[in-house]
């Protein structure tokens, strides 16, 4: 049976984090979704988001505030530069580059944010079947 | 104070810091005088800066305004009288901001006044620099028909002082709220102030063209009945520009009014003849205004207008802590709304100064000196200049650190570290605790 994605997503405490929710709110969030809150979405350095991958994920979100309404001014656009590198990266070493993405969200878009993970997930699965797959065939053919 | 502690790794202190409860406002106009009385309430010693010769700004120009009562010369001037009489308050005229150094509670600022430089020293800073409006109207081909809405105030006050004056006003005025970058906001409540005045003093026929009229404020509505009885015409533009033309007596403006409109046949357009017509010209932060932003190194929207921190939580703050606006400098120009702005600027600054000490965690964010290079790159990405750069008593760079009063912990300069030399050290946003989470 397939497997469902695992899907790492750093949430800036001032929106996604509340586009979130937590455990009592209505609609809960996937199982397959990890929730780290931070500071700001500007504070989600590259190594966190290979650490991510490091650990098993398949793929990770970073979820900041839209463009000119961060708190703290450029977090979002710092982090957004950084997460367009990590894509960068992955693809130079043969990962597709839609494993990391960077999503503006607004503290009451919730729906929005359920969207995003949906649209990674989906983005993420048949890569990883296909990656796993790989993997397999090499594993029958290795003595 | 526990509850604090029980989020917050122990490594996390707080600490008292001394800061000056002296305060520096920047601008003597309407936001400026009501801020700097308000503070002197509160208890603070103010130093008011003023470019021009006398304090009072750009509302002395406006004929009358809407919804409050006095004329605006009289509110004005009892502001600037209260001022003259308060040993707190310091006015310096013709003076302006040439330096800033420093962090909230201390800053320490150079001020330009006929040649001469004086230092001085401030907690926080409260900039009302008020805005400006261009002279440029859009080209319309007949620049003695054609006047801003600014102009048309000081015809009010010419129409309001003589009878003969009165019978020299057009007969036909058309009054423009809109046009691309303006602001409808901006002018629906002037326009709709002028054109009853208008009506009230001359038998002149007043049509107000406007995309949406804005009355989201307290009176506007009322206001805008009392226009609609007295006669003002008021055509709502919804896709078309209003177009100009010059005819033999004067101009014909078509506007095209989708709520006069016959579903499937006529389409609303109007053709207004006017001897005078108004168009609103555009609003802009003065140049000093501009000079004043990347002195204080505060943000600022698209449009120039200083931006605030957050626009509905925070909405007198900058990015800065200790730095604050309010009034015309944002963008704002109805006056109620201003000097709501002044009270809210002025009880920031005191939330922020009371006591002269503040309650600051300590140590939320560390710099490992050992590792730092000092090459300048969390001093150029925090937001809020919260990083000094240390230095040894023969004058070399040792090393960065958090000006923890300042410091908002976002965590952008741990990110941005190149050689991971900073660190947080709350809890969960630990780089060990962020992988664990991982």
């Amino acid at each position: 049976m397939r497997r469902e994605p695992r899907i790492v997503a750093f949430c800036c405490e001032h929106s996604g984090k509340l586009a979130a929710g937590d455990e009592s709110s209505s609609a809960a969030l996937p199982d397959n979704v990890g929730i780290i809150s931070v500071p700001c979405s500007g504070s989600v350095q590259t190594i966190d988001i290979l650490g991510a991958f490091r650990a098993g994920a398949d793929g990770v979100a970073v979820f900041g505030c839209h463009e000119g309404s961060c708190k703290h001014v450029t977090g979002n656009k710092m982090v957004k530069k950084r997460v367009e590198y990590v894509a960068r990266t992955l693809e130079e070493i043969g990962w597709n580059r839609e494993r990391v993405a960077f999503f503006p969200v607004a503290a009451v878009e919730s729906k929005v944010f359920r969207d995003r993970l949906a649209e990674l997930s989906e983005n993420v699965r048949d890569r990883i079947h296909g990656y796993e797959k790989c993997l397999g065939k090499q594993s029958e053919s290795a003595p | 104070m526990n509850h604090y502690s029980k989020t917050v790794n122990s490594g996390v202190r707080l600490e008292r810091i001394s800061v000056n409860k002296r305060v520096l406002v920047v601008g003597g106009g309407m936001a400026g005088l009501e801020t700097a009385l308000k503070l002197t309430r509160l208890g603070y010693e103010v130093t008011l800066l003023e470019t021009a010769e006398s304090p009072g700004g750009s509302i002395l120009s406006l004929s009358s305004l809407y919804g409050l009562s006095g004329e605006s010369d009289l509110l004005v001037q009892s502001r600037i009288e209260a001022i003259k009489q308060n040993p707190a308050v310091r006015v310096l005229t013709g003076a302006r901001l040439v330096g800033v150094t420093g962090t909230v509670g201390d800053f320490r600022v150079e001020i330009e006044q006929a040649g001469q430089t004086i230092e001085n020293r401030c907690g926080a800073i409260v900039v009302a620099t008020g805005l400006e409006f261009g002279e440029e109207l859009p080209g319309t081909g007949s620049p003695e028909k054609t006047i801003s809405h600014k102009e048309l105030e000081r015809r009010l006050v010419d129409l309001q002082q003589s009878e003969t004056n009165r019978s020299r006003m057009p007969s036909n005025i058309c009054l423009i709220v809109e046009d691309e970058g303006v602001d409808s906001a901006m002018f629906s409540a002037s326009a709709l102030k002028n054109a009853l005045a208008i009506k009230r003093l001359s038998k002149s026929s007043v049509f107000v063209c406007c995309d949406n009229v804005n009355v989201a404020g307290s009176g506007l509505e009322e206001l805008y009945r009392e226009a609609r009885s007295e006669g003002v015409v008021i055509f709502r533009l919804e896709d078309m520009r209003p177009q100009v033309r010059e005819t033999r007596t004067g101009l014909a403006v078509t506007v095209k009014d989708s709520s006069a409109a016959a579903p499937g046949g006529w389409q609303g357009l109007i053709e207004i003849e006017c001897d005078l017509l108004v168009l609103p010209e555009r609003a802009t932060v003065p140049a000093d205004g501009v000079s004043l932003q990347h002195l204080l190194n505060v943000s600022c929207d698209s449009d120039g207008w200083f931006q605030e921190n957050n626009v509905w939580a925070k909405p007198v703050e900058s990015n800065r802590r200790g730095i604050f606006f309010a009034g015309g400098c944002r963008g704002n120009f109805d006056v109620e709304d201003i000097l709501a702005e002044a009270k809210g600027a002025a009880l920031e600054v005191h939330n922020l100064l009371r006591h002269g000490k503040r309650l600051v965690p300590v140590g939320r964010v560390a710099v490992d000196a050992s590792k730092c290079a000092v090459c300048l790159t969390c001093l150029r990405s925090c937001p809020h200049d919260a990083i000094e750069i240390l230095v040894d008593d023969k004058g070399h760079n040792k090393a960065a650190r958090i000006i923890d009063i300042a410091c908002e912990a976002c965590g952008i300069c741990v990110a941005q570290c190149p050689a991971n030399a900073i660190q947080m050290l709350a809890d969960q946003f630990r780089d060990q605790d962020v992988a664990v989470s991982v």
